[in-house]
């Protein structure tokens, strides 16, 4: 049996380099899952602006139709509020960690 | 299933309680009516609601099966039917409108039964401006987890 040495050819660690891509994917995916649910926030509250501005301009007499978008928004608008207050909340009981 | 899903089905029940209280209002303004365009006089109109079943697209059926079935989406208007009993036959030789033998057709709108309809719908409507309104605090409370 020969002993070979250690050299550069021998080390391939595909599992690593997987891991790692897949992590990275994980960060993306997070970030751009917020990214997603503060533009549908978005999309809510826009929504009920147009319904809003339809409805005083007299193209639709539909009123509960106003007052659901206006329901819709403020509900998302609240969610967010609330995740936003998490995330503070962890960011600050990281920095209240002593070194 | 979202908690909006539930605010657009009681949105969908608001609308057809609407389009049925119109209806009634114009049933009890042709209470009247001799004569409409086609000739004969004012027959009575209602409104025929079927359930709305979820959107048939592909991915509402792959949606559907992986998550809950059965899940509608509220109400709408199938249409909206004339009702076909007979005209009531009222003895008025000196109207315009009346036949040989003095009788006139008046529209088949009782009135007593419209009233019904629209307290009926007055508080249907009521109904699903109260499940809306649940559904908000629903979503309120969900947020007060873990405060």
């Amino acid at each position: 049996m020969t002993v070979r040495g250690i050299d550069n050819t021998n080390f391939n660690f595909p599992s690593l380099f997987e891991t790692d891509r897949s992590d990275k994917s994980n960060r993306s995916a997070f970030s751009d899952y917020l990214k997603e649910a503060i533009s549908k926030t978005n999309n809510l509250i826009l929504e009920s602006e147009m319904i809003n501005e339809n409805f005083t301009a007299g193209r639709t007499d539909n009123i509960h139709q106003v007052m659901i978008a206006a329901e819709k928004a403020d509900i998302a608008f609240q969610f967010t509020m609330q995740i936003r207050n998490k995330l503070l909340d962890a960011y600050n009981e990281i920095m209240r960690m002593q070194i | 299933m979202s908690y909006f899903n539930s605010l657009d089905i009681g949105a969908s029940g608001l609308t057809a309680q609407r389009l049925r209280m119109d209806i009634i209002a114009q049933n009890i303004s042709n209470i009247d009516t001799t004569r409409t365009e086609n000739g004969t006089p004012y027959r009575r109109r209602m409104a025929v609601f079927e359930e709305r079943a979820a959107d048939t697209r592909f991915s509402d059926y792959l949606s559907s099966s992986s998550r809950q079935k059965f899940m509608g989406k509220g109400v709408r208007t199938a249409r909206i039917a004339e009702d076909l009993s007979p005209f009531k036959k009222v003895y008025n030789p000196g109207h315009p409108d009346a036949d040989n033998d003095g009788y006139v057709e008046m529209p088949n709108v009782d009135v007593i039964t419209e009233m019904i309809n629209m307290i009926s719908a007055s508080r249907a409507y009521e109904a699903n401006v109260t499940s809306i309104n649940t559904t908000k605090s629903i979503a309120m409370k969900a947020l007060e987890i873990g405060r």
